[in-house]
Order: structure tokens, then sequence, then C-alpha cells
């Protein structure tokens, strides 16, 4: 945000009283009142000079409204018909009252305390709803990191829906944002790519330079789209196909392929903690790169065209024959 | 809070206008308190809501002004309020809001889901609702050690060392339990070494409670400094081809240079072979290392080690 210098310049008492004077006045006047109905009643905080006090006027206008002052200006007919009068549209306040409950606002306050996420935005959330900044109750935490100054930009577009605009890998993107997803640690951006004609996901730390927001509302988002589930829309993740393989999975990466797959997965159970499980392995590229994954500690069992076409993989690899 | 010479008028109007809402809700706050709470300094405080309590209305008599004074280290609010609208929240508050909403229903120890549900539903008319999606990893025994950190209770696991490829049972004293980059760690005490150290929970391959306690000695939760330090890593070069692009996506690289046709030359802070192996099987022919010099066959040798595996079944068939 950037303000006019010469506010920063001036008194900054007396520049932040006049504002809140200013406040004062147009949220608790019952009408609209004209910029010489100001001067007349702040006049003495304001420079005496006509062109001088209506420049720090309207400085203080832009400053308020930036700060999310809903300050409005409105043309008066009648025996004042040009004039131009200002008020604080009241309806304009966007956190007027949520209603929220104590135990809805413990629960707001215990989640900004639980989750770190490299910023002050969650706490001075919580401020700015009334609550309390606390101490979590259980030896817990949670590092989101979310300190990219392009996630609230994008989040703005995603609620916006406005296309974006940035350089991702030196080439320029115009996509129509649908969402944001944090997986281990790394945000990505989803959304729909119209010269490409998919739905893709970008991670955002990737995304060189700013990014430009166009005209809100310029898309609709799908009446399907799901965000829990958007980030498995990327070709490359694992797709559900018909055609499956049976793999043998080691004792030590066991836990973790069964939390990835689900206990469903299983076929067989070996001594040990070895398992048998069942997986799609019809996208070529995203079976690979699972099964690789675990190196030595997971073996293809069938069918024996998955088994051969694994050798294949190892054996160009391996740059030797068997 | 610290800060470079006087502060604008920007930042105190700025700060005033979520003070003052925040304040007119109470009756009587404590100054410290209150610093506290929006990490200023008592004296800026005590000076900006002097100059908030000399503002309000024309003819600026008492009754016109905002009823607030500070007294024996506290603020007072008078029944006769002013300022008490908030703003709209700004882009910045409002995504981290809805970040802390989506991941905290998934930390072990939250107990107030229910209610963190009802709050996002009053307050989807600014947060918008399935924008933002945090996926916060529950492996087993996470809310075992998590229940342990609270009470004190010493436990005894079986933990897997992925390097060695072994398992060791040990007696641990859970302090602090966090996630980073989608891996839950516990901070214990750990018998076997007699340091403090970290585990990754999802390694831990058995856990037994042994009924005995330590005292519990609540800390903040801090997560480490060197889990942000990968000045130990080795660094790795090598060039990936456009379909392999997806380490590029995947992977921390200290740099990334796009090629003419399309293929990319990176530097990949490594911190094991075992790791470099998974990406180089993955990639296949679409990456080649090409420093340091003992990485450089890494892909080769890996492939060996798991072919091993495969062919003396596959040439009996």
């Amino acid at each position: 945000m950037v303000y006019p210098a010469s506010v920063a310049a001036a008194d900054p008492k007396k520049a932040t009283e006049r504002m809140l004077n200013l406040l004062a006045l147009l949220t608790h006047s019952l009408r609209p009142l004209t910029f010489e109905e100001i001067m007349h009643r702040l006049g003495d905080q304001y420079p005496s000079a006509h062109e001088a006090r209506r420049t720090a006027f309207e400085r203080d206008k832009k400053v308020l409204r930036e700060l999310g002052v809903p300050f409005t200006t409105k043309t008066l007919g009648g025996t004042d018909a040009g004039k131009t009068a200002y008020s604080i549209d009241k309806s304009g306040y966007g956190l007027v009252d949520f209603g929220l409950t104590p135990a809805e606002m413990s629960a707001l306050q215990e989640a900004a305390a639980l989750v770190q996420t490299g910023t002050s935005w969650g706490k001075q959330a919580v401020l700015w709803l009334g609550g309390d900044v606390v101490s979590a109750d259980v030896p817990t935490s949670a590092q989101v990191t979310a300190t990219s100054d392009l996630l609230p930009k994008l989040w703005h577009a995603v609620t916006e829906l406005a296309p974006v605009t940035f350089t991702y890998h030196n080439k320029e993107r115009t996509v129509e944002p649908y969402g944001l997803i944090s997986r281990n640690g790394f945000w990505y951006l989803t959304g729909r790519d119209n010269v490409r004609e998919s739905q893709l996901v970008f991670r955002i730390d990737r995304i060189s330079g700013e990014i430009t927001q166009g005209v809100a509302g310029s898309f609709e988002r799908p009446a399907d789209f799901d965000i829990t589930v958007a980030f498995a829309r990327d070709a490359k993740e694992f797709s559900s196909t018909q055609e499956r393989a049976v793999v043998r999975i080691d004792s030590g990466v066991a836990p973790a392929v069964l939390r990835e797959l689900g206990e469903d997965a299983i076929v067989e159970t070996h001594d040990g903690g070895v398992v048998d499980v069942s997986v799609p392995c019809g996208n070529t590229v995203a079976f690979r790169t699972w099964l690789f994954a675990m190196v030595d500690r997971a073996e293809v069992i069938s069918p024996q065209s998955v088994r051969n076409q694994v050798v294949s993989w190892l054996q160009e690899m391996a740059g030797a024959p068997s | 809070m610290s800060r470079r010479g006087p502060r604008s008028a920007i930042e105190r109007l700025r700060g005033l206008l979520v003070m003052l809402p925040w304040l007119m809700q109470r009756q009587k706050v404590r100054v410290a308190d209150m610093a506290a709470q929006f990490s200023i300094s008592e004296s800026d405080l005590i000076e900006d809501l002097e100059l908030a309590s000399l503002c309000g209305t024309p003819p600026y008599t008492p009754f016109d002004l905002a009823d607030l004074y500070i007294e024996n280290g506290y603020i007072y609010v008078g029944p006769n309020k002013k300022f008490e609208q908030r703003l709209r929240l700004r882009a910045p508050e409002a995504f981290t809001l809805s970040v802390l909403a989506s991941a905290a229903d998934d930390i072990p120890g939250f107990s107030q889901g229910e209610e963190l549900q009802s709050a996002l539903e009053k307050l989807r008319k600014v947060l918008g609702k399935n924008i933002v999606d945090v996926e916060v990893e529950s492996p087993p025994y996470l809310d075992a050690v998590t229940q342990a950190a609270t009470s004190g209770e010493l436990l005894e696991i079986v933990y897997w060392t992925p390097s060695r490829n072994e398992e060791t049972q040990r007696t641990v004293a859970a302090h602090s339990v966090f996630s980073y980059k989608g891996n839950w760690y516990m901070n214990a005490d750990d018998s076997s070494s007699g340091e403090r150290r970290h585990f990754r929970i999802d390694r831990i391959r058995s856990l037994t409670p042994t009924g005995k306690f330590v005292d519990v000695v609540r800390e903040p939760v801090e997560i480490p400094r060197w889990f942000a330090d990968d000045s130990a890593n080795t660094i790795v070069k090598a060039r990936v081809s456009a379909e392999a692009a997806w380490i590029i996506e995947t992977y921390p690289s200290r740099s990334v240079v796009e090629n003419s046709d399309g293929s990319f030359d990176i530097e990949l802070p490594v911190s094991s072979e075992h790791w470099l192996s998974r990406i180089l099987l993955r990639a296949g022919s679409a990456i080649t290392v090409t420093a340091p010099d003992d990485f450089v066959d890494l892909q080769q040798r890996a492939a060996r080690q798991m072919l091993a595996r495969y062919v003396p079944t596959n040439s009996s068939m």
C-alpha cells in the first residue's frame, strides 16, 4: 500500500487525531456532509489556506479508504445541486458483527495458537474479530508456512473470481484461480488455464515476479469443484484406472503406504509386517514414480506384464542386461 | 516490538482502528496485557490511547469524546463508546484465518472442531467456501505421543532408522509434538543416547505406555532452526529433461536454469544418498547427475540393487 509521502511527513500525532475526528464526525452524522460543512466543524484541524486544506482532506480520505473505511461520496441535488457530500457507509463495514459465540471465538483462538504460519496475520485476524491471542493448552504445533505475499493476492483473486496472470518457468500464464492447496510444506494454486484447456496445479514458489489480477467476476468456478481432491486432478498424480498391480511392501515402509492407500488395499499380510497391496497402475508415469520412491523396499508381484516392465526400466538404468 | 524512528500517522491510525473496537468490547484491561496482545510497547499504547481519548465529534465536550482513560496500569472504558466499528478483514488476515481453520482440525489435541466449523459458517461471507485446503497428515501413534507429552508418561518405542534400515528399542519422554513440511516429529529425551532428540512419528513401529511419569515442563513449541538449514547438504548438479520437470516442482532447488531445448540444469541440496536414489529411479533417463563424482553413477547402482530383488524370480519365469 502506498500512501502520499506528505502524510508521513506531517506531524503524525496531529494527522492521526484529525483523521480519527473526521471518521467520528462522518460515522455519527445522520446525513452526508459537504466539504464546507466538514471544514466548518473540523476547520481548525486543517490548514487555513483553501487549497492546502482541500489537499489535506483528500489525503485523509484516501488514507481512510485504503485502511478499509467505507468512505462514500454522493452528488447532492436541490439547493446544493452539484455539490459532493461525504459519509461513512456503515453497512460497508465488513465486520460489524458476526455473532460469534465465546466458544466459537475460543476455537479460532486455539487454532491460531496451534498453527504456526510464519506471519502475525492469523493472530491479527483473531484480534480484529475481537478475540484474544492465547497460548495453546497442548504441547502441539503444526507449521504451515504461509509467508509469501502472493498467497493473499491469489486468495483475493479466488474470492473475486478474477483471472490472474503470472510468469511460471519463464512463461506467461493466465489462469482462472479456483483455490489454494498446502501439501507437504508447499503451496499450490489450482485453476483453469484456458490456453491449455485444462485444470492445472501451479507451485506458488515457482511463480516469479508479481501477479496481475484481471476483472472480478470474469468466470465461474465449476459447480462440482472440490478443493480437497483438486490436487489429485493433476495429470501427474495417481489416476484411478481399472488396471491394477500387486506390490509387496517391506515392513519399514508399509505403515506409510497403508496410510496413503488405506487398509482396504491389502491383499495379503506376511510375517514381520510385510504386506501385499493392490494399486492402480494404468498411469505408468505415476505408478513408476510411486513404486521407485520406495527403492528396493517394494516389489511388483503381479501381473507378469507389469513386473516385466519394471525389470525393463531397471535394466535400462542399470546399463547392462541381467 | 522494536522499531526505527517515530511511528507514522498511518501506522498509528491502522493500529487504533483495530485496537479501539477490541477495547470497546471490554470494560477494563491491564495496559501490559493489551500491549502484549497487540505486540506494541506499553508507552506507545498509552500514547495512542490518550490521543484517541481526545477524539470524537464536535463540539468535543467530554460526552462527545471516546470514553476511555488510563489509571494505575489499567485502561477503563466508559458507557459512551466511540470507534466501535471494525474494518473489513484484509486479504492477508482473511487468507490466514482460512489456513488456520483448515489445518487446526487435523492437529491432535485440538478439541474444538465443532465450534470452529460453526465459527467458519458465520465468517463465510468474508472467507468464502472451499477456497483453501491444508492437509496435515495424521500418522499412527500421533495421538498417543501427544497424550504422553501432555501427561509426562514415558513411552517405550521401536523406532525405524531408514538410513540403516534398522529398528531400535528406546524409552522416551516426549516434550512437544510438531509438524513440519508434512511430517510429524516429537521432541523427546531419549534413553538410548541420553540426549534430547527429534523423532519422526511415522517411523515409530510400536509404542507402549510405561505407566511411569516425568514432570511436565510446558515449553513453547518451536520448530528447530536446523529444519530450515540445508547448509550441511551436498549440492548435486543435474540436467533434467522437460518430462521430469516434476522434480523442479516438488523439491527446492538452489538454482534452476532452463535450456533452449526445454531441459533444466538444477542444483539440488541432497541430505542422503538414499533420498537422491529415489529421485533418480523415479525420473529414469529424464535426469543425469553431472556432479559431484560420487553421485554420477548413483542411478546405475540403485537400479542394480533393485534388480537383484527381481531378477532371480524373473529369470525362472
